[in-house]
């Protein structure tokens, strides 16, 4: 997916003058937020639960390589195949490849955020294929051609009135009132995909190295459809998915359904080991594995943020956001919106500085902080990304009339007769100011206007006596 | 009891008079006060931009002007936060230097912080006749840990009636360089805080940063809602 | 270098343990504490096991019906299949469902259960028969291989005679589930799990946890049940699993 992230400030413009957008928005935040808040609380001690995420995640990236090998030898005991993609390019390829030699047609997939980093839909389309959105929010999407826009719910800014318009334009459907309905009409179309594809590629929650074990949560039941009825199964995973143990699998269960939308747990949790042995009725043929890079070898070898990879993609973070909560997933430009996405955008574009305005697209309000299963500290983060950014000539740095300016206003706060002549002499231009460019009477009326007098002036000035308030 | 008072730049020019208030507010209780004009800024807002060349020559400054070992209080949280959060991490060049950061850290309290659980003190003995809702800043509440500190103290004010939001604790939008960056987010963001407040129906707006509180303000005038904003400190010394 | 290589030798160099170092972190690191589940927050059922079940799944709108015994299960599951006319079944070969009365209940409604030729890997054109009979199913009838009493969790086993259709293609699912199968919580399943990779591949190729309806909430945000996989679910616990 193209990246548009420079555009942050036009998209959330027109975000916020949609209406329909709004609505969805204040959804999100009514029941999603105060769902996972709910769950949370029910929890006998939810603080010690996200700190064992937590260690189970720096833990298994402590020692990824060892895992990773680990799970590539059980993977391959189990009958599958495990592949290495160093790049989007690499992995679009072995999945091509494979398609073409396996004699495949149709392809049903199920919701995959790294499938969308890597554009494989597009790719295997270019090759003739036939590719399926199988998640009802994705094929929505899909139908409309556009990204997702939220991590656990692609389709969440659209509304039953636009889905009903497009299940008409682009599926021949009356035009419907009711989810139900919609519903079952995708359900029917959908299936007859499933039953008819050879190949279904999904993504991955979790990887057990100590067995193999491939790990799908979802509530619909379109992951075990993709992974039991064709003859193949391809997941596409993130290298910083596995985790060491079933012990360290079962926490992680415990938080991923109760941070991305209040539930204990998802209606299917799919455990994989393997493609199906020869005396069981149904499964899939061939199972393959791909572990894909695209520049997450490049994060974890930064010490300073190298806990964006301990995200386990629940979205918390995204329901919290007063920021996302008034512009949507669509106007951070990418596959990974959000807080998540404001921070692991700018690490794994090619090009950084397409992402430079999304560690700013964030008051530090700290809330992501506080419901981050994992306990990233995106703050801390944003933070570490402004700086190089602003400095750092690998990210930036920020233009120079910029970099003047902080270095003037530095000198200015660390010098008192400075930092008082400006003062002086501000109020006395504050007039001329005002009538100035656009730009600087935005900026100065960003607050009330200053007081008659610095307090400074004030205080060795006549006793304290009281104020009226009231004033 | 003598303490240091940090007035930093945005109450200096914006809102001298929660300067003042809090020098009253703490001289009412016998505490000498030492106000040193020569600090101007903690540099949180350079470091925040992600200016930590600038921000870290602001923090040697402020550990200079505060290195005699006395307490610091400060009616800016985000300052506090900036001060006992972030200091060590910029100011680590030596063990020394991390060493009198982490020190000044560890005696430097938001006002209502000092008040309530340093000295164990609500009851001040002010009057304020009004309806008055709280606003919890991002870096006081989820920073400091701070909220019902500023609450106790008002409770405690004679003729106050006090409001709670149905979330007093969402952002205000204003977020420092945010607002200059996104200043539709951040408008948008302060229209749903001004709107739950007038939805308490409470005349004034307090709480423990003033960031906040002017860019409420400022929006409630864009908005024409006849809300005004008070800093903890204003209505503390309110009839003292 | 291929990939495999490249990215190996990436997150040793990034990790600091040299791309030509053996990986020389061991176990010890990756040793677990021995702190208790519930030292780690990890929440743990310790109630009535049978009661915490049915309270849990009807939260999920899994209809608990109780029977005393095989016996009585068979009624039940009559009584379901009464309800739905016409009800074209898929059932697993489990001992459970080939007792009797269970038999006899699931003679006239049986679409067989899809089964692998002699030769074991079935060809193309014996997958897509095989799954447009499953498909045809109005209801999966399956045993149970645990059940979690704190989230009202099925948890299925794939295997001979067990297939994941039955539990998944069907618009209804009926799942026969004796008490003694009960587990607290996702902790004490932990034991019953392949540990290790000899264990894993004598196994089955899938574990599934089911836990309620199919459900989505993907159109503007309400709550939808039988996306892809079955709308109503039905458990009858047995109390006396006795054949």
């Amino acid at each position: 997916m193209k990246p548009t992230c420079h555009l942050f400030g036009q998209n959330s413009r027109k975000a916020l003058g949609d209406p329909h957008l709004q609505e969805a928005l204040r959804s999100v935040d009514e029941r999603l937020r105060t769902m996972r808040d709910a769950a949370f609380r029910e929890l006998p001690n939810a603080e010690a639960l996200r700190e064992q995420g937590r260690r189970i995640r720096d833990r298994a990236l402590a020692g990824l390589d060892v895992l990773l090998e680990q799970l590539e030898e059980n993977v391959t005991r189990l009958g599958g195949t495990v592949h290495w993609a160093a790049d989007a390019a690499a992995a679009r390829k072995v999945v091509e490849d494979l398609a073409v030699s396996r004699g495949v047609r149709t392809v049903v997939k199920g919701k995959s955020m790294v499938c969308e980093e890597i554009a494989l839909n597009q790719g295997l389309e270019a090759r003739g294929l036939d590719v399926v959105e199988t998640d009802l929010g994705e094929y929505i999407i899909q139908l409309a051609h556009e990204p997702p826009s939220h991590l656990v719910g692609p389709a969440i800014h659209k509304t039953k009135g636009q889905i009903a318009e497009l299940f008409r334009d682009c599926l021949g459907a009356p035009l419907m009132d009711d989810s139900e309905e919609m519903t079952r009409f995708a359900r029917r179309i959908l299936r007859e995909r499933f039953l008819s594809a050879d190949m279904g590629i999904t993504g991955a929650n979790f990887l057990v190295a100590a067995t193999g074990a491939v790990v799908l949560l979802e509530n619909e039941g379109n992951i075990r459809l993709s992974t039991t009825l064709p003859r193949i199964h391809v997941a596409v995973t993130g290298i910083e998915k596995v985790v060491p143990t079933w012990e360290d699998l079962c926490v992680l269960l415990q938080l991923l359904p109760r941070s991305a939308t209040g539930q204990k747990l998802s209606s299917y949790v799919s455990v994989l080991l393997g493609p199906r042995r020869a005396n069981e009725p149904d499964g899939v043929d061939e199972f393959h594995l791909v572990l894909l890079d695209n520049g997450r070898t490049r994060i974890l070898a930064d010490e300073a943020l190298r806990e964006t990879l301990r995200c386990i993609r629940c979205g918390a973070c995204l329901n919290t956001c007063p920021v996302y909560l008034k512009v949507g997933g669509h106007a951070y430009g990418w596959v990974y919106s959000g807080p998540i996405g404001s921070i692991l955008t700018p690490q794994l574009l090619q090009d950084r500085r397409t992402a430079s305005a999304l560690p700013f697209a964030s008051t530090l309000c700290g809330a992501c902080a506080e419901v981050c299963p994992v306990k990233i500290d995106i703050p801390r983060i944003l933070t570490e990304l402004r700086r190089r950014y602003a400095v750092d000539p690998a990210w930036g740095p920020a233009p120079l009339p910029e970099r003047a300016f902080a270095r003037m206003a530095g000198t200015v706060m660390a010098d008192r007769r400075l930092y008082e002549g400006a003062s002086r002499t501000a109020r006395c231009a504050l007039p001329l100011l005002e009538s100035g460019p656009p730009l600087l009477k935005r900026a100065l009326a960003t607050f009330p206007p200053p007081a008659e007098e610095p307090f400074r002036r004030t205080v060795s000035k006549s006793p304290r006596k009281a104020e009226d308030p009231h004033e | 009891m003598r303490v240091h008072v940090f007035i930093p730049c945005l109450v200096d020019q914006f809102r001298p008079s929660a300067a003042r208030s809090t020098l009253r507010v703490l001289e009412s209780l016998g505490i000498e006060v030492d106000y040193t004009p020569e600090q101007v800024c903690c540099g949180q807002p350079f470091f925040k931009a992600g200016y930590h060349t600038e921000a870290r020559r602001l923090a040697l400054k402020t550990l200079l002007h505060f290195q005699d070992g006395c307490l610091v209080v400060s009616p800016s949280g985000s300052c506090v936060r900036m001060v006992r959060e972030h200091y060590a991490e910029i100011l680590n060049r030596d063990a020394d230097e991390k060493r009198r950061a982490l020190d000044l850290a560890g005696r430097t309290y938001e006002l209502s912080e000092f008040l309530v659980r340093v000295l164990d003190v609500t009851h001040l003995g002010s009057s304020f006749s009004g309806r008055v809702t709280v606003h919890d800043s991002c870096q006081v509440r989820r920073g400091l840990g701070i909220w019902k500190e500023p609450r106790a103290l008002l409770d405690e004010v004679a003729g106050l009636e006090r409001i709670e939001m149905e979330r007093s604790d969402t952002c205000c939008g204003f977020g420092g360089i945010f607002s200059a960056r996104n200043p539709e987010i951040s408008a948008a963001l302060a229209r749903d805080k001004i709107s739950q407040a007038v939805a308490t129906g409470a005349e004034f707006v307090t709480g423990c940063e003033i960031s906040c509180l002017l860019h409420i303000e400022r929006h409630a005038r864009d908005m024409g809602v006849p809300i005004r904003t008070l800093h903890l400190a204003e209505i503390l010394a309110s009839g003292l | 270098m291929n990939d495999r290589e490249r990215i190996l030798r990436r997150i040793r160099q990034g990790l600091g343990t040299g791309p030509n170092l053996p990986a020389t972190r061991d176990s010890e690191e990756n040793a677990e504490s021995t702190d208790s589940f519930e030292a780690h927050g990890i929440p743990v059922c310790s109630q009535d096991l049978v009661q915490e079940f049915q309270r849990e799944a009807r939260l999920q709108s899994v209809e608990v019906h109780e029977a005393s015994d095989l016996s009585a299960a068979a009624h039940v599951l009559a009584r379901i299949l009464e309800t739905m006319a016409a009800a074209r079944v898929l059932a697993w070969s489990h001992p459970l469902l080939d007792a009797p009365d269970m038999a006899r209940v699931l003679q006239d409604h049986r679409v067989s259960d899809p089964s692998p030729g002699p030769e074991g890997a079935a060809s193309s054109e014996d997958r897509s028969s095989r799954t447009a009979r499953a498909a045809r199913a109005d209801v999966g009838v399956t045993a149970v291989d645990w059940a979690l009493a704190d989230t009202g969790t099925l948890v299925l086993r794939s295997g001979p005679g067990r297939s994941r259709s039955a539990s998944l293609l069907p618009p209804v699912h009926v799942a026969l589930l004796p008490v003694s199968r009960i587990l607290p919580d996702l902790s004490a399943l932990l034991e019953h799990l392949p540990l290790d990779p000899d264990q894993a591949l004598k196994q089955e190729s899938s574990l599934t946890l089911i836990t309620g309806t199919s459900k989505t909430a993907d159109i503007e945000l309400t709550l939808v049940r039988g996306v892809h996989g079955p709308g109503r679910v039905h458990v009858i616990l047995v109390a006396d699993e006795g054949v």
